[in-house]
């Protein structure tokens, strides 16, 4: 390249850099210019049916899975969310007007929820997740604001954001938001039907489901062009949940109505990350909603549900002796001798949704950890699977993977010592 | 129809038993009471839940702990070294009891159990306790929260626990070397 | 509040002293009670999101169904080893080692060989036919007369009915062997037959084990026996007795001694080296007299219909938290207050009232069992959806009880044991009520429930 043209680029890059770098300066005063401190408590009044179209729209958005603890004041904040770049803490949006939202306003509210601005100017990071919340109507925005502002105020000091440099500095979210901020998340599905339009509303707007079952970049940002194909933002990943990948382990409408209504299905039970989202969010959708929720989920067309493996031919058991030996000693007590669990105690084998993943991480993670007990609606609960890290080797792991993925999940037995090694605590 | 068997050792408080020809599907509780007459261990809920049912397991590291014998098959004991409630007394070599365990007397003495069903399994988490404790002691501060950790997965619907908890922990309290003072 | 002689809601006066009312004052001046509103103002100031309160409940439950029976034997040998026999079953609540202490207040020491659950009695046959709760007192007259005949055989065991009305039959048992084989002895030992008339056995004492009286030379229980059973003297007695609300009553002849005693069958076995003439008499299995009573007194079957009862007073304070975000009840502590007349056996009073207690705290937080489909009709429940409290439901260490003490040494144990449950559950939803100002009138108050209120 010649010094000119070489000279040429340098100007180039450096103007696009200084506009950038002005655009975003512009932004960002303008921000912090409008961005607002103390001033009066609201008051709020407005009707019970709004209020409870707020509550109803809150649960749908699960705000408290983030803005209530575990053992913390109803959403009074305080729960700790390690990211890649450090510890982010929900806040206290009760309307507490010193440590809550008690001085925000319905146009405060709405700019946090769909700019990812807070009321004092300053970047909101998108572990509250505006990238979702951006679609919400302003009406929508509003009722759950009068619900959130009745609420008893709690107080509860907000504890200080933990990231590490660079990432602290807020600002720097004006320039991610400018890449990754869009106003409406792509369709995973095909449909134009109400209750698609509606589903596809619940499911990427309110309930940000894209937030954990979409992948993410360098940035943190979701992979929009691989939409719910799943990510493992945690320990145990959220599964792909696009019609193909719900059709390839079974799920039909009625199994994820039931599913996210109850927490239970022939597919298995909620467990992990999922369970609080059935128990705070999805179970109290109304029946109409959680049935735009599959129409969404599988599309107005919805490919037909592989059918279940078959019963486990003599050969699946010859080549995976070893696991399945394991699986008498160990699983076969709850799992049933022949992997039909126990009817509302334990769950099956046969048609498990996590044996059906291509994946065997979920299922690598639980025979090392177990599942702790949990209780789902109409008083159903599950009892506690124990971990068996301490019981099992890696080589004893990985066969009884591979005899559990082949006999019931139509899987094949690839599953290596290794994986289960880098998978243990 | 047949049912498929394999062959089972286990080694019960230091007796090796088998090889013997077991159900391969057959759970550990229904070997103890059905092959080996060993009746101590409680079937309760069937389902590993209340641990009446628990044996102890003697692992090759010299740790120990708890194992609920209605889920787990005999096919996990094979070669392993089991206690079970039988083995916690101390007997003479015709088989009859010449001690207790410190446990075992320190229930008696305190009244703690009533009915009895779940007490060999709160027998075999509080001898498994003390064993860790040798290996690793807490501090005395800890001790009533240790041993309600240890003891929180036993099912008691008699007594309503306070007796068999305050036993435990006066035991621990009062065998040297398995609290230490500072925190 | 049912005081002591007013009359019950049936229209009937129950027995003996009615002492709710000393619970309620020990209540009413515990620091839980007199402190809970300040307790209350600092706990929800320092736990944003959770709520405390306090609650109290208190009952006065009768005990006994109203036709209780039981045999039980005391039998001395020679070198004063005492064995009880008793159609009691032990069930795990300590009836045996109850029992067995029982036979202390007769005999100097509790018991030392125990038989429970005897359902067979060769040495004392009792009869009984008819419907104990539902018979005219005409019919029950004209049973009475066949001198083998009660109401009522044997009760069944329950933890609620052992102290008093099994511990009746096990002291008249041992109460007869001491009149009429230990007291004659010692009179011999000592010498004072002639001053017999003046003197009576209830003036006598066991102190460690040996009977003393007016200073006397104590005489060891085994010195007695071997002089009882020396002398032909009673050294065991197999009593029935029967309980309508009143003990009924017989007259018996006791080795040549009118005896009024409160049971209605007696047999008696004689020393090892009584007469020929009365080892004659001794025609059972084990050598004992089935002796005819000469008159008897059964309680009137009028007493069915009034639930006249004895009662037993309990009340227990809950001190809690209601978490409004999970809507958990958290059970911080509590502290139950009973009266049950003199404990036989206090460690197991205690572990009823641990075992009680935690039964109350189940049905009144944890466990459901709805009726219909969705039930345990289906046959699929078990503990993970039948939630038990567990250790960490029940306040384990830091729960407390106060036993009052009895009126007096002569006061009869009392039953205590389902009775302990009840209290504990009002004690939890007034503390519900303290803390969020929502009564519940449903069982169990689960967090949905909780938060269904809160919302």
């Amino acid at each position: 390249m010649t010094v000119r043209r070489a000279g040429r680029w340098a100007f180039i890059i450096t103007a696009v850099v200084l506009v950038a770098g002005l655009v975003t300066a512009a932004f960002a005063m303008r921000n912090l210019l409008s961005g607002k401190s103390g001033g009066a408590a609201q008051i709020v009044n407005a009707s019970p049916e709004v209020v409870a179209r707020g509550k109803y729209l809150a649960e749908a958005a699960d705000c408290a899975a983030c803005h209530t603890a575990p053992n913390g004041a109803p959403f009074a904040g305080g729960l700790p969310m390690a990211t890649g770049f450090g510890t982010i803490y929900a806040t206290n949006i009760t309307p507490d007007p010193d440590d809550g939202i008690g001085r925000w306003s319905a146009e405060d509210f709405w700019r946090a929820l769909h700019d990812g601005v807070r009321r004092d100017g300053r970047q909101l990071y998108p572990a509250m997740p505006y990238t979702s919340y951006r679609g919400i109507t302003r009406a929508d925005a509003d009722a759950i604001y009068a619900y959130v502002m009745q609420l008893r105020p709690m107080k509860v000091a907000n504890r200080k954001t933990e990231l590490n440099f660079p990432f602290s500095v807020r600002l720097g979210m004006l320039g991610w938001n400018l890449l990754f901020l869009h106003d409406s998340l792509p369709a995973a599905s095909a449909g134009s039907s109400p209750a698609w339009q509606r589903g596809r509303y619940l499911v990427n707007v309110l309930g940000h489901c894209g937030e954990c079952h979409t992948p993410r970049g360098l940035v943190g940002n979701m992979e929009l062009s691989h939409a719910l194909t799943g990510f493992a933002l945690g320990r145990v990943a959220a599964p792909d949940i696009t019609p193909a990948g719900l059709a390839s382990r079974g799920w039909t409408a009625a199994a994820l109505r039931n599913f996210l209504g109850s927490g239970l299905a022939r597919q298995g039970s909620a467990f992990s990350d999922m369970h609080p989202v059935i128990m705070l969010s999805t179970r109290n959708l109304t029946a109409e909603d959680l049935s735009s929720v599959a129409t969404y989920l599988l599309g107005d067309s919805p490919p037909p549900g592989a059918p279940l493996p078959a019963i486990p031919p003599p050969e699946i058991a010859a080549a995976n002796d070893a696991g399945r030996i394991s699986y008498l000693a160990l699983c076969a007590g709850c799992h049933g001798l022949e992997g039909n669990g126990v009817p509302n105690t334990v769950v099956a084998m046969r048609g498990n949704s996590t044996l059906r993943l291509a994946d065997p991480r979920n299922l690598i993670v639980a025979m090392l950890d177990g599942i702790g007990a949990e209780n789902f609606p109409h008083r159903q609960s599950m009892q506690a699977m124990p971990g068996f890290s301490d019981k099992l080797s890696d080589g004893e792991a990985a066969a009884l993977a591979n005899y559990l993925r082949a006999a019931w999940g139509g899987q094949k037995g690839d599953v290596t010592p290794a994986a289960v090694r880098a998978l243990r605590r | 129809m047949s049912l498929a068997t394999r062959p089972l050792t286990v080694t019960v408080k230091g007796r090796r038993h088998g090889p013997m020809d077991v159900p391969e599907g057959m759970m550990m509780i229904d070997v103890l009471h059905e092959v080996l007459d060993l009746t101590g261990s409680r079937l309760g809920c069937g389902q590993g839940m209340c641990h009446a049912c628990v044996v102890i397991w003697d692992r090759d590291d010299h740790t120990s702990e708890e194992v609920p014998a209605c889920i787990t098959g005999a096919a996990f004991f094979d070669g392993k070294r089991i206690r079970t409630i039988e083995g916690i007394a101390e007997r003479n070599d015709k088989g009859e009891i010449v001690a207790l365990s410190p446990v075992q007397q320190a229930f008696l003495d305190q009244f703690s159990f009533q009915c009895g069903y779940c007490t060999p399994g709160f027998v075999n988490a509080a001898t498994v306790l003390i064993e860790r404790l040798r290996r690793a002691p807490v501090p005395r501060g800890q001790v009533e929260a240790t041993v309600a950790a240890a003891l929180e997965k036993h099912i008691c619907r008699c007594t309503g626990y306070v007796r068999y908890y305050q036993a435990v922990r006066d035991v621990i309290l009062a065998t040297p070397g398995l609290t230490r003072d500072t925190a | 509040m049912c005081s002591s002689g007013m009359k019950n809601a049936l229209g009937a006066i129950p027995h003996g002293i009615q002492r709710a009312e000393a619970v309620l004052e020990k209540a009413r001046t515990h620091p839980l009670w007199t402190g809970r509103a300040a307790r209350k103002q600092a706990y929800d100031a320092a736990h944003p999101g959770k709520y405390y309160g306090v609650g109290f409940g208190v009952i006065q439950r009768r005990f006994g169904n109203g036709a209780e029976a039981s045999l039980a034997k005391v039998e001395l040998s020679p070198d004063g080893r005492i064995t009880l026999s008793h159609t009691g079953t032990e069930i795990g609540t300590g009836a045996s080692s109850g029992q067995a202490v029982a036979c202390a207040r007769w005999l100097g020491r509790p018991a030392d060989a125990l038989d429970m659950a005897v359902t067979e009695w060769p040495d004392l046959p009792v009869e009984t036919s008819g419907d104990p709760h539902a018979m005219s007192q005409a019919e029950q007259d004209r049973l009475a007369g066949n001198p083998r005949w009660s109401p009522a055989y044997a009760s069944a065991s329950s933890a609620s009915n052992s102290s008093y009305y099994f511990s009746h039959t096990t002291r008249e048992a041992a109460r007869i062997v001491f009149v009429h084989g230990l007291w004659p002895a010692a009179l011999e030992i000592w010498g004072a037959q002639v001053q017999a008339p003046a003197l009576r056995p209830d003036d006598a004492r066991w102190i460690d084990g040996s009977l003393t009286l007016e200073g006397r030379e104590p005489l060891a229980l085994s010195r007695l026996a071997a002089q009882a059973h020396a002398r032909g003297l009673v050294v065991g007695a197999a009593v029935h007795g029967f309980n309508r609300w009143q003990w009924a009553q017989a007259e018996f002849i006791v080795d040549g001694a009118s005896a009024r005693i409160a049971a209605d069958g007696l047999s008696v076995r004689y020393g090892d080296r009584a007469t020929a003439a009365k080892q004659a008499l001794a025609t059972t299995p084990n050598r004992y007299q089935v002796l005819d009573r000469r008159s008897v007194s059964l309680p009137p079957t009028v007493n069915n219909n009034a639930m006249v009862g004895y009662n037993t007073a309990v009340g227990t304070l809950a001190e809690l938290a209601v978490d409004a975000a999970s809507g958990k009840v958290a059970l911080l502590t509590h502290h139950t207050i009973l009266e049950c007349g003199d404990m036989l056996v206090p460690q197991l009073v205690s572990g009823q009232i641990q075992g009680g207690t935690a039964s109350g705290i189940g049905l009144a937080l944890h466990e459901e069992l709805p009726l219909y489909e969705d039930g345990p009709g289906d046959g699929t429940w078990n503990f993970n959806r039948y939630r038990l409290p567990r250790g960490s439901d029940v306040a384990v260490w830091a729960q407390t009880a106060d036993v009052l003490p009895p009126l007096s040494d002569s006061e009869p144990p009392k039953g205590m044991a389902e009775v302990v449950m009840i209290p504990i559950i009002a004690a939890i939803v007034n503390g519900i009520a303290h803390a969020i100002d929502h009564r519940f009138r449903t069982l169990p108050v689960t967090p949905d429930r909780v938060l269904a209120a809160l919302s």
